[in-house]
């Protein structure tokens, strides 16, 4: 088996075995070991018995949502670009980089076949027949494990011309992102496919009209395509998987101070209490403190039976869960969140460009000691306008961290007004 | 066009379907205000300082990038609204210095005049003044600078490179709040950049400061005047900023169209002006030098002749006629013989130019003799010539070819519908057959022809003059001693005509009579020189290749071009039995020297230019580069 640099060994375990079937372990599955566990056949199955319109109305009755972290239903999404004429294109966003979210690269590093039988099945349905894969800079290995499992693909005749003897062509081509959040971003990912620079467009127009070089577009998450060759597999059963309207497998990336960080597999019916149980509870004992759902903003103890759902009252998302203890400080934690967002904003809106580099600075004046209680009022401020102006998602969700804190963990603002840091982070008492 | 009705601030407007908010606000007159929008660049949206509210979906939404649809209902200025533009403004000020007294750009800030009227009139976050720092990027220029901690991140300058003069000059460093505006290659000044200006004319607030201008004026001391440059056959609309005798600056309208002439080049208006008659060197009134040159015309008319520039008005053209002398202009080298070839000659539109899919430049370098036109042409181009000047900035695929030779690789590769363009570089002879072909063209292969003369008004000569005589030919009778005095309006003859030649030419006269706008060069070695109006000193109408279009009186002198002709009529008596007709130069002798055609010393205007002059010598790395 080849080599790969720097994969780290990560927990990963599932009550179902669906997306995690062959991922539980650090290693890559190839083709043949792939080939022999069933995959390619969800393939075979799509293009022998199916029509394209087929497998749409699959997808739609599925209810599957986009796992990329809007939540979008993907059927839905696929229709919208269907009604374009073609060519039309299929991007897998594979550009993961939304604090504490490892959830894509697992399927990349260790099961990559998967993706791409999703991603081809998809195309067939797209009526595409170039399908890309933007790939963040910093999943090296995982850009080359793709480029050769590809390879491998197209020797077998599942990638190229007249696929399994059909009528159908598909092929893919990685693009390694450079380094930037907002790649992620789906209308930004496109203009850096184009060769220009990470800038959200605006909209309209969607991708799924105009997206890469004015073609429609479906732009999907890594693990949204992984759930597609197990729809085919299942096809009404996959609707047995799972709480009503929410079916389908769900990966939750956890980190932070349970016993097992790693990737987690369930259906959607589970809390997020059962969820950090599953990662083997509270490490060394200590008593929990909050959630931080990576870009969505903070859960505290109160709210650890929330269904981890796309339901409005759902954990939603990108199921990301980065687990506090009483060790760690609301305020220190902002700070982190903060400075991720200051670093990662394009900078293509005032509101946003400016708004996280202030909210970034007023917080840490709180860490500082150097913070008043205007600066809760300011913070206040910025939280309430910077989404008013701003074109992406990023700007959108900048502030909910801060805002969920305002609300949920006031007291440790003042705290640090009066410089005590009940972790003891920020001010040894 | 399907129309649709928009309530705008409860008044209705009907607008064609796919108008943005903005356009439909603009339709009522109503002041949205925005920094990153301009009518000629697409729409960026970043700034959003244009939200306005939709009723239906009740959002805030910007006005500039979304499109109305029927039975929209916009507020442009509820709660919801003047809040929003009060943030948008608290997060530019946050940081920004606040230095309008030492800011070129106060008084025609646009963040200093949004603030005013919508900002938040005080510091909202508490940021001193010690905080406001951005990091800075020095631009290495002699004629630009960036001041980062002013700059909006609006992304007009960089747009306006990339999308009007294609010059992709600048670009966006970094990322966020670190964003920098930086040039692609450094130094600047020997970069492909156009030294255009519209970067810094763009710009709403004073980040980009053109460095001549730094610290000369507040704008709204200045007059301006809405005028055309006449420095090529383009006639690009401009504004001058002057106090009525000196000029401060150069810049662009709305239309974004100028080149590095008229903005680096302004400085030549203000360059050793010639304000006296003189006759040998010593001042004299107007009347003693006009009434002297009235008798030399008078004295001997036949043996009188007179040169005119193609950088004269057309109201100076048609003056001349009246003086019933002899009269030649380097047009008859190139532009008159062309169109004898041609035939009559109606310039395409240029709006139409711009949008052609492929071009061939035949001849000289037109991104030196007509930088604008060239602006809309990068990367679609077939250039066939020799590898002259700086024409690879057009990313050309290029026909190697010489003299006639290029007439030919131009009749094997014209394809059909192509748009040719043609400055200058053919004379006499060749110059005609190159018309013929051109016509040929126009005709069989349905191209269309534009004839962009290097100087602005040659065709206001051929339009307003009533007799050319061939330019060669009245050069070869000051020799014989047929013609004695000579009377020039203008430097050209200096231009085009070989040094020793000159020399030559000048010692078999007997008067040298010079208009001229300076006090150096050839008014050195003439015996009667006067002082004559450029463009933007005097009002008068150019034949440019867009039409006929006027240029606007800035510095008013206490002469003009128009009355010193009528003052000289007023001493002689023209008989004017000369023929009337054209007599264009089909030999050309050894001694003419073909155009010096690039930006810097293309006219004996930018050749006064000290901007434009170091700019050359800073420029020459890119030169030498072709
Ligand atoms: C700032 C920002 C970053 C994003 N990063 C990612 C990402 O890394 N991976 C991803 O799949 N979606 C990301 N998204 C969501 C995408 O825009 C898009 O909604 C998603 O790729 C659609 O796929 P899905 O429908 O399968 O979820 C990001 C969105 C924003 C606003
Ligand atoms: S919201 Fe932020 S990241 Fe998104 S476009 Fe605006 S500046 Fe860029
Ligand atoms: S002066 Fe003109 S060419 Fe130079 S950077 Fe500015 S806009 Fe671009
Ligand atoms: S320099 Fe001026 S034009 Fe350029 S981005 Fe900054 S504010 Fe806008
Ligand atoms: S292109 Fe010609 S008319 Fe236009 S600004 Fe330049 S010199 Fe003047
Ligand atoms: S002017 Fe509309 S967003 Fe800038």
């Amino acid at each position: 088996m080849k080599y790969y640099p720097n994969i780290p060994d990560l927990n990963a375990n599932s009550s179902i075995n669906l997306l995690l079937k062959r991922a539980k372990e650090n290693r890559t599955v190839g083709i043949e070991e792939y080939e022999t566990t069933g995959g390619y056949s969800a393939l075979r199955k799509a293009l022998t018995r199916f029509k394209p319109e087929d497998i749409v109305i699959m997808v739609e009755e599925s209810t599957l949502r986009g796992r990329g972290g809007a939540g979008f239903p993907t059927g839905r999404k696929w229709r919208f670009a269907l009604a374009n004429p073609k060519p039309r294109y299929l991007i897998c966003n594979a550009d993961e980089s939304e604090p504490g979210t490892f959830k894509d690269r697992i399927i990349i590093e260790r099961d990559p076949h998967l993706l791409i039988e999703g991603m081809i099945i998809s195309g067939y349905a797209l009526g595409a027949e170039l399908g890309f894969i933007y790939i963040r800079g910093e999943y090296p290995a995982g850009a080359m494990i793709l480029e050769d499992a590809i390879e491998d693909a197209r020797k077998k005749g599942y990638l190229g011309k007249n696929i399994l003897g059909t009528d159908f062509s598909f092929d893919i081509l990685v693009y390694r992102g450079a380094g930037a959040y907002i790649c992620g971003e789906e209308t930004a990912l496109i203009e850096s496919l184009e060769g220009k620079r990470g800038h959200p467009r605006l909209r309209p127009p969607y991708p799924a009209n105009e997206g890469l070089f004015g073609r429609p577009t479906v732009v999907n998450n890594v693990e949204t395509l992984a759930n597609i060759p197990i729809i085919v597999t299942y096809e009404n059963y996959y609707m047995n998987i799972g709480p009503a309207g929410y079916y389908g497998p769900k990966l939750f990336p956890i980190s932070g101070k349970v016993k097992k960080p790693g990737v987690y597999e369930s259906t959607m019916d589970i809390t997020l209490r059962e969820l950090i149980d599953m990662a083997g509870g509270m490490r060394d004992g200590k008593k929990f403190k909050a959630v931080f759902a990576g870009s969505l903003g903070i859960y505290s103890e109160k709210e650890l039976d929330v269904p981890m759902d796309y339901s409005p009252k759902g954990f939603g998302g990108t199921g990301t869960t980065i687990v506090l203890d009483e060790d760690d400080c609301i305020i220190d934690s902002l700070i982190v969140v903060a400075e991720f967002f200051e670093h990662e904003s394009c900078g293509k809106c005032t509101p946003c460009r400016v708004g996280t580099y202030e909210l970034l600075n007023i917080l840490k004046k709180f860490q500082e000691g150097t913070a008043t209680e205007q600066d809760i009022k300011y913070l206040e401020h910025l939280c309430e306008n910077i989404p008013v102006g701003s074109i992406c998602g990023l700007g959108y969700s900048a502030p909910n961290a801060v805002r969920d804190a305002l609300k949920k963990f006031r007291d440790e603002f003042y705290m640090h007004i009066e410089k005590k840091c009940p972790a003891g982070v920020c001010f040894k008492s | 066009m399907e129309k649709v009705t928009v309530k705008i601030d409860g008044i209705e407007v009907q607008v064609d379907k796919g108008t943005t908010v903005l356009e439909a606000a603009k339709k009522i007159n109503k002041l949205i205000p925005t920094f990153c929008y301009h009518e000629k660049l697409p729409i960026f949206g970043g700034c959003r300082m244009c939200l306005v509210y939709d009723v239906k979906s009740k959002r805030s939404i910007i006005a500039c990038g979304s499109y109305v649809y029927d039975g929209m209902e916009i507020e442009t200025e509820n709660q919801q609204i003047l809040n929003d533009r009060k943030f948008i403004l608290e997060m530019l000020f946050t940081r920004h210095p606040l230095d309008c007294p030492i800011c070129d750009k106060a008084g025609e800030c646009d963040l200093q005049n949004w603030g005013t009227y919508w900002g938040p009139q005080n510091n909202v976050l508490p940021i001193t003044p010690f905080e406001k720092i951005r990091p800075e990027d020095d631009w290495e220029s002699d004629y630009l600078e960036y001041v980062s901690n002013r700059c909006v991140l609006c992304i007009k300058c960089v747009s306006v490179c990339d999308n009007i003069n294609q010059s992709h000059s600048l670009f966006q460093l970094e990322r966020g709040f670190e964003t920098l505006i930086s040039p692609v290659t450094k130094p600047m000044d020997s970069s492909s950049c156009e030294m255009c200006g519209l970067c810094v004319d763009i710009c709403p607030v004073g980040a980009i400061l053109f460095k001549p201008f730094k610290y000369n004026a507040r704008p709204w001391l200045l007059n301006e005047t809405f005028t055309h440059c006449s420095l090529c056959s383009l006639g690009c609309p401009v504004v001058i900023d002057h106090d009525g005798k000196k000029i401060y600056r150069i810049r662009s309208t709305a239309e974004l169209e100028i080149c590095a002439k008229p903005y680096l080049g302004y400085d030549a208006y203000n360059t050793n002006r010639l304000k006296n008659p003189k006759i040998q060197g010593k001042d004299v009134s107007f009347d003693n030098a006009l009434e002297f040159i009235g008798q030399i015309i008078s004295q001997n008319p036949s043996k009188t002749a007179l040169v005119v520039s193609p950088y004269l008005s057309n109201e100076v053209l048609e003056k001349i006629n009246k003086l019933g002398i002899t009269t030649t202009s380097i047009i008859t080298l190139d532009l008159l013989p062309l169109l004898e070839g041609f035939g009559d000659y109606n310039p395409p539109d240029f709006e139409e130019i711009k949008n052609a899919e492929h071009y061939v430049v035949i001849g000289d370098d037109i991104t030196d003799t007509n930088p604008v036109i060239t602006y809309y042409m990068k990367k679609r181009v077939v250039y066939i010539g020799e590898q002259l000047g700086r024409i690879k900035k057009l990313y050309p695929n290029f026909i190697q070819a010489e003299g006639r030779g290029i007439i030919e690789k131009l009749k094997e590769n014209v394809e059909e519908g192509s748009v040719i363009v043609y400055s200058s570089y053919f004379f006499g002879e060749d110059a005609k057959y190159l018309g013929e072909v051109l016509r040929k063209l126009q005709e069989e292969k349905n191209c269309k022809v534009v004839i962009v003369p290097p100087y602005p008004n040659g065709f206001g000569i051929v339009n307003n003059l009533k007799r050319i005589s061939s330019f060669v030919k009245t050069l070869d009778k000051i020799l014989s001693g047929e013609i004695e005095n000579l009377v020039m309006f203008g430097e050209e003859i200096s231009l085009f005509v070989e040094e020793e030649k000159l020399k030559e030419i000048f010692s078999k006269l007997k008067n040298k009579v010079l208009f001229t706008p300076f006090d150096d060069g050839l008014a050195l070695v003439c015996d009667v020189v006067i002082p004559l109006n450029t463009w933007v000193e005097e009002d008068g109408n150019y034949d440019f290749f867009t039409g006929q279009k006027k240029s606007k009186t800035s510095i008013k002198n206490s002469f003009k071009n128009t009355e010193i002709i009528d003052k000289i009529l007023k001493h002689i008596n023209p008989t004017s039995n000369l023929i009337e007709g054209f007599e264009s130069d089909c030999t050309i002798p050894e001694w003419i020297n073909r155009f010096k055609t690039n930006i810097w010393d293309a006219s004996y205007f930018s050749l006064r230019s000290e901007n434009l002059t170091n700019w050359k010598i800073k420029n020459q790395e890119v030169l030498n580069e072709r």
